[in-house]
């Protein structure tokens, strides 16, 4: 007789109420994850699914660590029986498999069957579990014989302790040991890569175990080597050394033939360096821009991490990572921003001018590390910069009209949108231009099928009227189901902002035509780059940390400051027309001090108008007389306090008084030109336009600048200045952007009228007032190019469509 | 003929406890023999090393020609290993038990399990853990015998049966033993339990072996010798090592000759002449292992 079978039948007498139980488990664990029972709410917690695998796994693991009373201990009987070792082994393992693997497997069909999923799936999910199984067997078989009684419990309350609090203690040493190539990955959302180190570790077990059979070991030294071997296996899952299935780059081969002679364009001039003031010191953060000239056809690259590293005469400065979580040189870590660097392009194949909406993308690429302040950072330094660059391959998986029902199909992967809340924010709350859906998801999930990871599926809504992407959805709140089982199921809310509004053009009434579409970018593979300059002059490159401007209200003033002043210079006693140079001086110095005192009469308003009613006559008459009576000061009166606005220094003018405005002197078109690469304007692009000498410079420097913007409305303030002064050249596809750009302002904000004034520098070379900056707005919200035709002699735009 | 088992210079520590210290012994083939000790002297130990269940630190075992350390399946469907200390599937009935460890032994033989529970009278469906003890031992022997092992191996087998019990169990192995002439090494600390059973006789002492020898040998050389002296002298001091336990009680002076033959009571009379009576008696096995046991409790206090 086969006595496998044999001592697996005996095995099964003694376990069958157990492996009952554990059906139960596996039943009412299929109820749970079909929502038969429990249907997915979004108020459930996000954890659940975990929660739910480890209760499957752990009546399997509690049913694995039984054993008949009767094999285990030296005074086993079937020690003394002639039953081979190795036979006796089998039954076991066949009791693993069979009772264990197989029902979990079994569990994993049904469920693929009954949601429809093609029997390939269905192989794969069984090849799967029988290897997850077979992981766990190495630790729970031998196990089950290492321990006896009680001690199996304690042993598995040290696994779970072991397992929570060293997951935070090895991210602290690799976080002192590697700094920046580590990210702290977790068991359920890498569950191959712990599975594959258990399969290293776990045959170790078995070596255990027949050390203890021949020495007897006490439960002290048993439960530390177990310790022990969970912590090297746990330290092997995360250390990088294993991979998981979905991190492999699908296409390595061909990206590392078709990106070999591709260097990134990363100019020197786009290289900063922030002061930032860390925990660990004053240093200097890196960004820098970088791009690709040209791309492989259908690769999109995405720039990871940068690394920057500085050094005099071959000593470098010493860094330090800025975030207490490191971010891996791995494409989960790819941003979201990051992954839709030619978003535009894989939406509309055919289409151009599409815009994103809710997001102001930079090609600056970001740093976490940060470098030591050098003592003289008027030095010159060598730099180096190693990129790596991500190449995806973004396929749009599909476009629906936003509304519920809607539903995207693709092979391994499905989107619904159950419900539309318009002018919804998160959880419910009023916020008129957003708009929140809930979506449920269904994908393919499996450790060597993946369709969800590394980088998961993007959601995008759309108005193909107005040419408009929003792309960078909150999710406010996810559910997940049956990720053990391989078709997982979520549902999620999620929320565009900025979406309903006069510069959106979408309405509460028209949602319906916007479009949901989901786009999935496949990590092809990986490549890395260096750039090194010597000789850099790093001060040229430092920058200090910009601060808002401080701007408090008059409403929260007591009294005009204009008029304070004009009474504090009324009280001081104006000496006469033959007072003393000392005298007069000194009048001034008081008359400039209180300017001083009350220097936020200067304050601006949302119209960057003066705020305060008055116009310093008082202060003006006092100056003026003393330059008159002794003109020689006119050039020592270089104080600060007397800058005030245009407003002040055009009184001035009016007045005749000269020499105080030496900001306002002209600026040479030559200093212009050598300039005109670090502040492209409209106003200076212009000039050079117009002069022979520097026409091209200027124009090929618009034009390299303008193709780097990143097609959004949302631009900042260089960009804007940008894109005015390509429309200043007449380019039609610009001056639309410009106009859409400018249509998405808002105009009770002052930031925003000044940047309508700067898009209204790229329509006409007339200046426009911030009040009139607000009417443009409106104006933009529904105009286009084609309502307005260039005049190439004064280099602007002319409405002709009224 | 070669033993069924040999035993040279055995060693086995257990960290600072020496349960076995240079044990050497045989047993002959086709004999019962008695393997017997106080408790902790390295008994189960020993068996336990015969049966490859411990690994010895030193020296060397044969059983069945076969070294201990090599004791698998195929030296294991020829011995029979019965245990007070060997845990039985309580939870199984004696049926589903016998039916578990028949496949085992291919030469299991299914008549002589029938009679074998006839003669031990065992309930086929009631659970081990619901038997008593004795009817539990008797199972476990009953799964040790029914497949007509060379070699049965008993350990403490008799351990907290009550007289009863154990006369029977003694009887059945008696009637088997004489039957199928089984090489049979029963371990106890009693020997009481094994003197019916027994051909030969070896103690183990502190992990050596300190006697093994039959059991009519043994009996004919200790006798008990009680000497009656006109008055309460002490006896003299320069008495033969081999006459154990002197002691005087009034005017009379008893010891254990423990190498007897024909002229000890002449050997006696030579060392006490003013003796009165000289009595010298054959001593059961029980009184010669107490006396064997005294004596070695002596030299360790010593």
């Amino acid at each position: 007789m086969n006595l496998i079978l044999h001592q697996f039948r005996k095995d099964f007498r003694y376990l069958r109420w157990r492996w009952v139980a554990y059906l139960a488990v596996l039943a009412v664990d299929l109820a749970y994850q079909m929502e038969w029972i429990f249907p997915m709410k979004l108020e459930d917690s996000d954890s659940d699914f975990y929660l739910a695998g480890c209760v499957v796994w752990l009546m399997g693991i509690w049913v694995g660590l039984s054993v008949s009373p009767e094999d285990e201990g030296d005074s086993s009987f079937v020690s003394t029986r002639p039953l081979p070792k190795l036979q006796f082994w089998l039954a076991r393992l066949t009791l693993w498999f069979g009772l264990i693997a197989v029902p979990m497997a079994l569990e994993a069909v049904v469920f693929l069957a009954l949601q429809g999923r093609p029997s390939g799936e269905w192989f794969t999910v069984v090849w799967e579990t029988l290897w997850s199984a077979g992981a766990v067997g190495l630790w729970v078989i031998p196990g089950a014989f290492l321990f006896r009684h009680w001690e199996r419990y304690a042993a598995l309350v040290v696994f779970a302790a072991l397992w929570g609090f060293y997951a935070h203690g090895i991210t602290w040493v690799f976080y002192q040991w590697t700094k920046f190539c580590f990210v702290p990955t977790q068991p359920y959302e890498f569950p191959d890569r712990f599975l594959t180190a258990a399969w290293f570790v776990g045959g170790w077990m078995a070596m255990l175990l027949i050390w203890h059979r021949r020495k007897h070991l006490s439960l002290v030294v048993r439960m530390v080597v177990l310790g022990l071997l969970v912590q090297i296996s746990y330290t092997l899952a995360v250390s990088g050394l294993v991979e998981s299935w979905h991190e492999k780059p699908l296409e390595q081969d061909r990206v590392t033939k078709a990106t070999g002679g591709l260097r990134p364009q990363v100019p020197l001039a786009g290289l900063e360096f922030e002061q930032q003031v860390t925990d660990q010191g004053r240093g200097l953060v890196c960004r820098a821009d970088a791009w690709f000239d040209e791309t492989p056809k259908e690769m999109l690259p995405v720039f990871g991490r940068l690394v920057p590293r500085l050094s005099q005469h071959g000593v470098p400065l010493s860094s330090w990572s800025l975030s207490s979580v490191n971010f891996a040189d791995s494409p989960d870590s790819m941003g979201i921003e990051d992954q839709t660097a030619d978003l535009m392009r894989v939406l509309n194949r055919q289409d151009s001018g599409w815009l994103g909406v809710d997001s102001n993308a930079s090609i600056k690429r970001d740093s976490w590390i940060a470098i030591r302040e050098p003592k003289d950072p008027n030095a010159r330094f060598d730099v180096e910069l190693d990129l790596s660059v991500w190449w995806t391959r973004d396929r749009v998986l599909g476009r629906v009209p936003l509304q519920a029902g809607s539903k995207i199909v693709c092979p391994n992967f499905e989107c619904e949108v159950l419900e539309v809340r318009v002018g919804k924010d998160r959880e419910g709350q009023k916020n008129p231009d957003a708009i929140s859906l809930i979506i449920r998801e269904s994908a393919c999930l499996q450790m060597s099928r993946n369709s969800f990871l590394p980088v998961p599926p993007l959601f995008v809504l759309t108005n193909q009227q107005k040419s408009l992407v929003w792309r960078l959805p909150i999710t406010n709140v996810t559910v997940i189901r049956s990720v053990r089982l391989g078709w997982m199921q979520r549902v999620s809310e999620l929320t565009f902002r900025s979406v309903i509004g006069p510069g959106t053009g979408v309405t509460a009434e028209s949602v319906r035509e916007l479009s949901f579409a989901v786009i999935k970018s496949d990590y092809l593979g990986q490549t890395s780059h260096r750039v090194k300059w010597g000789d850099v002059p790093l001060a040229e490159h430092i920058s200090s940390v910009k601060s808002w401007p401080d701007v408090s209200h008059a409403l929260n003033r007591e009294s005009n400051p204009r008029r304070q002043l004009a009474e504090e210079v009324k009280k001081m006693q104006t000496p006469n027309a033959d007072a003393t140079l000392g005298d007069i001086e000194t009048y001034l110095a008081e008359v400039v001090r209180a300017a001083w005192i009350f220097a936020d009469r200067e304050e601006l308003d949302r119209y960057s108008e003066p705020l305060w009613p008055g116009d310093d006559i008082e202060l003006i008459q006092a100056v003026e007389f003393c330059l008159k009576v002794y003109p020689e000061l006119e050039e020592r009166l270089k104080i600060p306090a007397l800058r005030g606005t245009g407003y002040f220094w055009s009184v001035l003018e009016r007045a005749g008084v000269k020499g105080f405005v030496p900001d306002h002197r002209e600026t040479p078109i030559e200093e212009m030109a050598l300039r005109f690469s670090k502040s492209v304007a409209p106003t200076t692009a212009r000039r050079l336009f117009n002069d022979v000498r520097f026409r091209q410079l200027a124009v090929s420097e618009t034009q390299r600048q303008y193709e780097r913007l990143p097609a959004v409305v949302g631009l900042d303030l260089d960009q804007l200045l940008v894109l005015a002064s390509q429309a200043a050249l007449g380019d039609s596809a610009a001056l639309d952007w410009l106009l859409r750009a400018a249509a998405m302002k808002d105009r009770r904000r002052r930031q925003d009228l000044t940047a309508a004034v700067i898009a209204h520098q790229g329509v006409s070379a007339e200046d426009i007032t911030p009040r009139q900056a607000a009417d443009f707005i409106a104006d933009c919200r529904f105009r286009r190019a084609a309502d307005y035709r260039f005049q190439p002699e004064t280099l602007s735009w002319k409405f002709v469509n009224p | 003929m070669k033993p069924m088992i040999e035993i040279h210079d055995l060693h086995k520590r257990f960290r600072k406890t020496e349960a076995v210290a240079g044990l050497s012994l045989a047993v002959p083939e086709g004999q019962v023999t008695a393997f017997l000790g106080p408790n902790g002297a390295g008994k189960s130990t020993t068996i336990k090393c015969l049966l490859n269940l411990h690994h010895p630190d030193s020296g060397t075992a044969t059983v069945m020609g076969c070294d201990s350390r090599k004791i698998g399946p195929a030296q294991l469907v020829h011995i029979g290993y019965v245990s007070e200390n060997m845990e039985l599937p309580l939870w199984m009935t004696v049926k589903q038990f016998l039916d578990y460890c028949r496949p085992l032994y291919p030469q299991w033989d299914r008549d002589f399990e029938k009679r074998l529970m006839q003669q031990f009278e065992l309930p086929e469906k009631t659970k081990l853990k619901d038997l008593s003890r004795g009817m539990r031992m008797k199972a476990s022997l009953l799964s040790s015998l029914a497949y007509r092992p060379k070699l049965v191996v008993l350990d403490e087998p008799f351990s907290g049966l009550d007289p009863l019990v154990r006369d029977e169990f003694i009887r059945g192995l008696l009637e088997l033993t004489e039957e199928e002439g089984w090489t049979v090494f029963v371990s106890s600390h009693d020997i009481e339990e094994v003197q019916r059973l027994a051909d030969r006789i070896a103690i183990i002492n502190r992990g050596k072996l300190a006697l093994d020898e039959t059991s009519d040998s043994l009996q004919s050389r200790f006798r008990s010798v009680t000497v009656a002296l006109p008055d309460d002298r002490k006896p003299p001091n320069d008495l033969p090592t081999e006459w154990m336990h002197v002691e005087q009680v009034g005017r009379l002076t008893r010891f254990i000759a423990s190498r007897s033959n024909g002229s000890t009571e002449s050997l006696v009379r030579q060392r006490f002449p003013e003796a009165t009576e000289v009595e010298v008696q054959p001593m059961s096995l029980r009184e010669i292992f107490i006396a064997l046991a005294r004596a070695y409790r002596l030299e360790g206090k010593s």
